[in-house]
């Protein structure tokens, strides 16, 4: 009987329900938290679900699975050397659609001008005494590209992926929420009634040529882009080649999905209390929004740019939708549009910097790491 | 490169964002002759079809 109340009492001692301190419940409370964003509200499930299920499991105590030689230690293998992220935006290139943006490639330059937000957060996060590192890390949240967000921080500011993550993909999907009040105070009714002309029709040629040649320009110019831009490009290639069907299927579905598991789990990983628990995640968290409102702004406000120097052919509207949040904020942009004019439609043309978002938000990264590392 | 201080982060993002526009002002004069390119291309594909 004393030994089996010795063994019993071993087992109560080793429980994770003795080692639980107030930070592992406020991490448990905040994954609670995300997963009632995920699956109540909806926002970004694919990723802020996973998110959520791993900083639930790095919190319950005494698990060790993230511990050397635990399942999150083998699996956070591939945030650690950026690897998730690269192969995600693979997936991203073989599920885009280049074509609007070939169609118009003036309309490129607004993916450029929605970057201003990372480096107003750039900015931001320095006055705020985070080291340069951390400010770009923290800036490129503006970009709204999750993937390119985690790259960048995992590259240069690991400490605090967890935040900058979380910031990141929160912000995207509060993308419907967060622009049309910015698109509505910078454009007026005017603005928003312009109609722009059809695109014109791409070939297959154009589309096959597009990713090889940007891909070669992009790394030879900013090598430190080739990660991020030559596996959009080559998924985009397996995409338009049209002979690698089973290929560009494999990598908008399996694969991605896989690495999205993958990635979102290894994140919420990384939420453990003494990470995530600082004043600096909260600042992280509302320098993200600034970075996010200023893109959006610098978008639309080239866009006013463009519609003067077209002589009214361009709508400024779809300079939100440089924002590389593909394809809600090119949505959002024609919905903003559809409330005041029903028959307009918007939605191609903003796909245009929509796409070229991404590629800006993946060359601001490899424009600020080619500057901060040797 | 050292970038230090708010003056440092003004720089640095100067610096970056100039790069963006550079490449990307690149990536468009690329994409205006990729879609020569590819329409030359085409061209001659079609004559040698009618060929």
């Amino acid at each position: 009987m004393g030994l089996y109340m010795d063994a019993l009492w071993g087992v109560v001692e080793q429980s994770g329900i003795i080692a639980l301190t107030g930070g592992n419940l406020i991490m448990l409370a905040v994954a609670f938290v995300l997963l009632y964003l995920a699956i109540a509200k909806g926002f970004e499930p694919l990723l802020l679900l996973p998110i959520a299920f791993g900083c639930l499991l790095v919190n319950l105590p005494l698990s060790g699975i993230v511990d050397e030689g635990g399942f999150l230690y083998f699996v956070k293998f591939g945030i650690d050397h950026e690897i998730y992220p690269i192969i995600i935006f693979m997936g991203i290139g073989a599920l885009t659609d280049f074509g609007p943006l070939l169609a118009n490639p003036i309309t490129f330059l607004l993916g450029a001008a929605a970057q201003l937000g990372v480096f107003m957060a750039v900015i931001g996060s320095m006055l705020m005494g985070f080291t340069i590192q951390e400010a770009a890390a923290i800036g490129i949240i503006g970009g709204a590209d999750g993937p390119t967000a985690i790259y960048l921080c995992a590259k240069l500011a690991k400490d605090i992926l967890p935040a900058v993550a979380v910031a990141a993909y929160s912000y995207m999907s509060l993308v419907p929420l967060i622009q049309p009040p910015i698109i509505n105070l910078m454009t007026t009714k005017e603005d928003r009634a312009i109609k722009m002309e059809q695109l014109r029709p791409v070939t297959r040629t154009e589309r096959i040529l597009f990713p090889i040649i940007s891909t070669m320009a992009c790394g030879l110019i900013l090598p430190a882009a080739v990660p991020l831009i030559g596996m959009l490009m080559f998924g985009n290639l397996l995409r338009e080649s049209g002979c690698t069907d089973r290929l560009s299927e494999a990598a908008q579905n399996e694969v991605l999905n896989a690495t999205t598991i993958f990635l979102g789990i290894s994140v919420g990983a990384t939420m453990n209390a003494a990470s995530f628990l600082r004043l600096e995640t909260i600042q992280i968290i509302v320098l993200g929004l600034v970075a996010f409102i200023f893109s959006t702004g610098g978008g639309v406000a080239f866009g006013q740019v463009m519609k003067v120097l077209s002589k009214g052919k361009i709508n400024p509207v779809i300079g939100a939708a440089g924002v590389s949040a593909v394809p809600m904020a090119a949505r959002v942009c024609q919905k903003v549009i559809q409330k005041e004019f029903p028959g307009s439609y918007i939605l191609m043309h903003a796909m245009g910097p929509n796409v070229a978002g991404v590629i800006g938000t993946a060359v601001a990264a490899g424009a600020m790491l080619t500057l901060l590392t040797k | 490169m050292n970038f230090s201080g708010p003056l440092g982060a003004l720089t640095m993002s100067i610096i970056s964002l100039s790069i963006v526009f550079l490449v990307i002002v690149g990536l468009m004069f690329i994409m205006a002759a990729n879609a020569k390119f590819a329409k030359t291309l085409d061209e001659s594909a079609e004559k040698k079809e009618v060929k």
